[in-house]
């Protein structure tokens, strides 16, 4: 019996012993131990190389942040579970584990700062992670002195007094500026943070919204937008507010310190009247 | 030290797998039986495996205390012919270096009978930083 644990040690440090030296490659390799055959070969790590990972929004109004890592797998990666953990500094701020095959959206907990970090396996083998973030869209001032912030929120579900659920990119635009200033919003429609391909966009104008002064309705004074770029330009989109008034506080292409703006888009629907912003071919 | 013998030959399934460097992914932790024959990573000489069906080979791990660490090595795919057959498994480093997973005695390796469940069996190891785990080394004898 002694004998038999001797040699299986034996076969065990042979090929640690094959791996160790690098012998061990893809291709054949062949141990010969007292005129039996034994034979081994290796393969690798079931997906060598770095992954790359970007935040996915939301799409729950009542938690926005983010709810998944977009992840993409090294090229040549079989289709493989992929586990991540989410961490600011040292603190676990979101997990989450999908089936990843190429590319693909990895839910996890809400986690609302994109200054993160990543740690993932893959098939429970260590998994490198190139994280990164890029802002959905961001903030131009055209006319005025001052900078602005764009927030946008996705969101799935029926709006009140809507017909059916859809799915609504919701834009914030703010600024601390004092002074009134000209905006313009650059959606980045390829950033991973959508969760999808865009290919219609429509000013919803139904959604009403009051800021501290003027009501914007489909009856009175539009929340609406147009696109400023050229098609060519896509992915990349800019939008600027219309202008509904020569009063501040009812111009929605103007903004304030304490006068946001804000307005949806409804995506990819094919009704009439949904692509007035951004309509497939442009 | 003993010899081995033809009787207590072969009949075996060995294998490493290694971590990285120079491997096709496409091998992806999977091992292909091809009667007997190796073939370019994939290959490997087993009697209780059908020729050309591969074994995937994932690891258990864990987010746990700053890190992944895993806990045990999945073998799935496993022919119902290797129930039973002993075994003996061997973690190796991203470097090359035996990782020991029996500390309790001088072996460095772990074994026992292979216990397939449809086709799968894991073998436990102690909590080892999964950034460290380049090869798994296994052997099953009848």
């Amino acid at each position: 019996m002694r004998g038999i644990t001797v040699r299986r040690r034996a076969v065990v440090a042979a090929l640690t012993a094959l791996a160790a030296a690098g012998m061990v490659t893809a291709s054949a390799s062949a141990l010969d131990v007292s005129g039996g055959t034994l034979s081994a070969s290796s393969v690798g790590h079931p997906c060598p190389g770095t992954a790359l990972a970007s935040p996915v929004g939301s799409t729950d109004w009542f938690n926005p942040g983010y709810a998944g890592l977009q992840v993409t797998l090294p090229e040549g990666c079989a289709e493989a579970t992929v586990d991540v953990t989410v961490l600011s500094g040292s603190t676990v701020v979101a997990q989450g584990a999908g089936t990843v095959d190429g590319t693909a959206t990895v839910a996890t907990d809400l986690f609302t700062d994109p200054d993160v970090t990543v740690q993932a396996t893959v098939d429970g083998w260590a998994l490198r992670v190139a994280y990164s973030y890029v802002p959905p869209a961001t903030c131009t001032v055209t006319a005025g002195s001052g900078t602005c912030d764009a927030t946008v929120t996705v969101w799935t579900g029926q709006r009140p007094g809507g017909s059916s659920s859809a799915l609504y990119f919701d834009v914030w635009v703010t600024t601390t500026s004092s002074s009134w200033l000209t905006w313009e919003v650059t959606f980045d429609l390829g950033n991973p943070y959508y969760g999808q391909t865009v290919t219609r966009l429509g000013n919803s104008d139904l959604d009403s919204y009051t800021d501290a002064v003027t009501t914007w309705s489909q009856g009175g004074y539009v929340n609406d937008v147009h696109r400023t770029s050229d098609c060519s330009a896509l992915p990349s989109l800019t939008v600027a507010g219309d202008t509904t008034s020569r009063n501040n506080n009812r111009d929605f292409a103007v903004v304030r310190a304490g006068r946001d703006r804000f307005f949806s888009l409804v995506v990819n629907r094919t009704e009439t009247g949904y692509d007035d912003v951004l309509t497939p071919g442009c | 030290m003993p010899r081995l013998r033809p009787t207590r030959r072969a009949a075996a399934l060995a294998f490493a797998v290694l971590g990285l460097a120079g491997l096709s992914a496409a091998s992806a932790s999977q091992l292909a039986v091809d009667g007997g024959t190796i073939q370019s990573g994939v290959g490997l000489v087993v009697d209780c495996q059908p020729a050309g069906t591969p074994i995937r080979v994932e690891l258990s791990s864990a987010f746990t205390s700053g890190a992944y660490r895993t806990t045990g090595v999945r073998f799935s795919g496993v022919d119902e012919a290797c129930d039973g057959l002993r075994f003996r498994m061997q973690l190796i480093s991203t470097t090359g270096t035996v990782i020991d997973i029996d500390p309790s005695t001088s072996a460095t390796d772990v074994g026992g009978s292979v216990g397939l469940a449809g086709g799968v069996f894991t073998v436990p190891v102690p909590s080892t930083p999964t950034t460290s785990i380049g090869t798994v080394a296994l052997v099953v004898t009848d």
